[in-house]
């Protein structure tokens, strides 16, 4: 079980498309995925969920992870997070 | 159209609306027709008889056997003899009017159909200008089966085996409507649409692996299957997960096939056990016709959402 913050740095937040990359990459793990923000949990290989949390930049989430692909699963998620989900902003 | 059209098909086809009749020129009935019809190739001299442009039918009316009748004998000849010329499909007299002798005999001199009909010129021209805009409309054979669902044409594709007839099976069990299976043939038949219809062949028929041909017609009844349809939607059936997953989530895959010119929205569906397909194909033409007037599910989940984080952002900002 890993259960740590994280943040998003990407001026545009959690917007569509970064919310369906973060999808997609979390869908690859069989670990069960989550991300909260304030008292609000989501599954974070659901669109839907995901886009509610409506993170901007420069909140903090939490990340909750576990399963036996926990470690890769956090490694990739945190390198998408660190990369601004490939927008380069 | 591909193959040549002899001046005798073109009377059998106008024949079941026009209620044409030969006046003369009946030695050309094994003509073929130049449906290469230039229309920017107008005569550079203007004059009386401007309007006739060869590989035209043209339509004589009241008005313009009245002016042909006022004419000056060697003004008249030349006039017939550019109406007549070996380059007009043929001329079609409208209302059953009187046809003076030396037209009958430049027709058939010139090997030019000359018709006769009871419409009148203005019926004429118009009904032959949807006849021949459908006779000699681009056409295409696509392979697919062709369905009308919830009101909608539909093509379902995709490579064979793959579980179309099967689709299109139960389609037709939850009361859509068959139109061509394996071969259905498209004609543009204006600039923005394309219509697709059954060839006369294959008509009633779906080829199901393992039931063999079946008759639908016999089957389910004169209510399972539509004459022809507009086609709207092309739904795409795949195996593989070759669809970028990023995209997918948000409905990204939809793309245009092209088909005679006129862009055709393709949505792409995976096949899968367990997946419901004929309900998936129902929903996506749903779908359809909601984006058609105008209304996007993906984008306004978007600016929703874009809406939430301005809010959420103005309220933290006085505080920080």
């Amino acid at each position: 079980m890993i259960e740590r913050d994280i943040d998003v740095i990407n001026k545009l937040g959690l917007h569509a498309r970064a919310a369906a990359k973060l999808v997609s990459t979390a869908s690859r793990f069989n670990a069960k995925i989550e991300l909260a923000k304030e008292h609000r949990r989501i599954n974070a290989k659901s669109i839907m969920g995901v886009m509610m949390l409506a993170a901007s930049q420069g909140t903090t989430l939490k990340l909750f992870i576990e399963g036996d692909d926990e470690v890769e699963a956090e490694r990739e998620i945190e390198a998408l997070f660190q990369d601004y989900f490939g927008e380069g902003e | 159209m591909s193959e040549t059209t002899l001046v005798a098909d073109l009377f059998r086809y106008l024949n079941e609306k026009l209620e044409l009749r030969w006046l003369a020129g009946e030695n050309s009935a094994e003509q073929a027709i130049n449906t290469n019809i230039a229309w920017g190739n107008h005569p550079k001299v203007v004059g009386h008889m401007n309007l006739v442009h060869p590989n035209r039918v043209q339509v004589l009316g009241e008005i313009e056997l009245g002016y042909l009748a006022g004419l000056e004998p060697h003004e008249r000849h030349s006039a017939l003899d550019t109406l007549f010329a070996s380059q007009t499909t043929a001329v079609v007299v409208a209302s059953d009017h009187q046809v003076p002798e030396d037209f009958l005999n430049i027709a058939t001199a010139n090997r030019v159909p000359l018709w006769i009909s009871s419409l009148h010129s203005h019926q004429l021209v118009s009904t032959l200008r949807y006849q021949l805009a459908n006779l000699f409309a681009d056409k295409v054979t696509l392979h697919g089966v062709f369905m009308e669902v919830i009101s909608v044409g539909v093509l379902l594709t995709g490579e064979s085996a793959v579980g179309k007839s099967e689709l299109a099976l139960e389609l037709i069990t939850r009361g859509h409507r068959l139109i061509a299976d394996d071969a259905a043939e498209f004609a543009r038949i204006t600039p923005d649409i394309v219509s697709g219809h059954c060839p006369p062949m294959l008509r009633d028929f779906l080829e199901v692996r393992g039931l063999g041909i079946l008759n639908i017609r016999e089957m389910y009844g004169d209510g399972a299957l539509k004459g022809s349809k507009y086609l709207r939607l092309i739904i795409n059936l795949t195996r593989q997960d070759s669809i970028d997953p990023d995209l997918e989530r948000l409905g990204y895959t939809n793309s245009v096939r092209n088909v005679l010119g006129v862009d055709i929205p393709v949505i792409t569906l995976q096949m899968a056990p367990g997946r419901n397909l004929a309900v998936m194909v129902e929903a996506a033409v749903r779908n359809h016709k909601v984006l058609a007037r105008g209304y996007d599910a993906n984008e306004d989940l978007i600016a929703r959402q874009r809406k939430q984080m301005k809010d959420d952002s103005a309220e933290t900002t006085p505080n920080s």
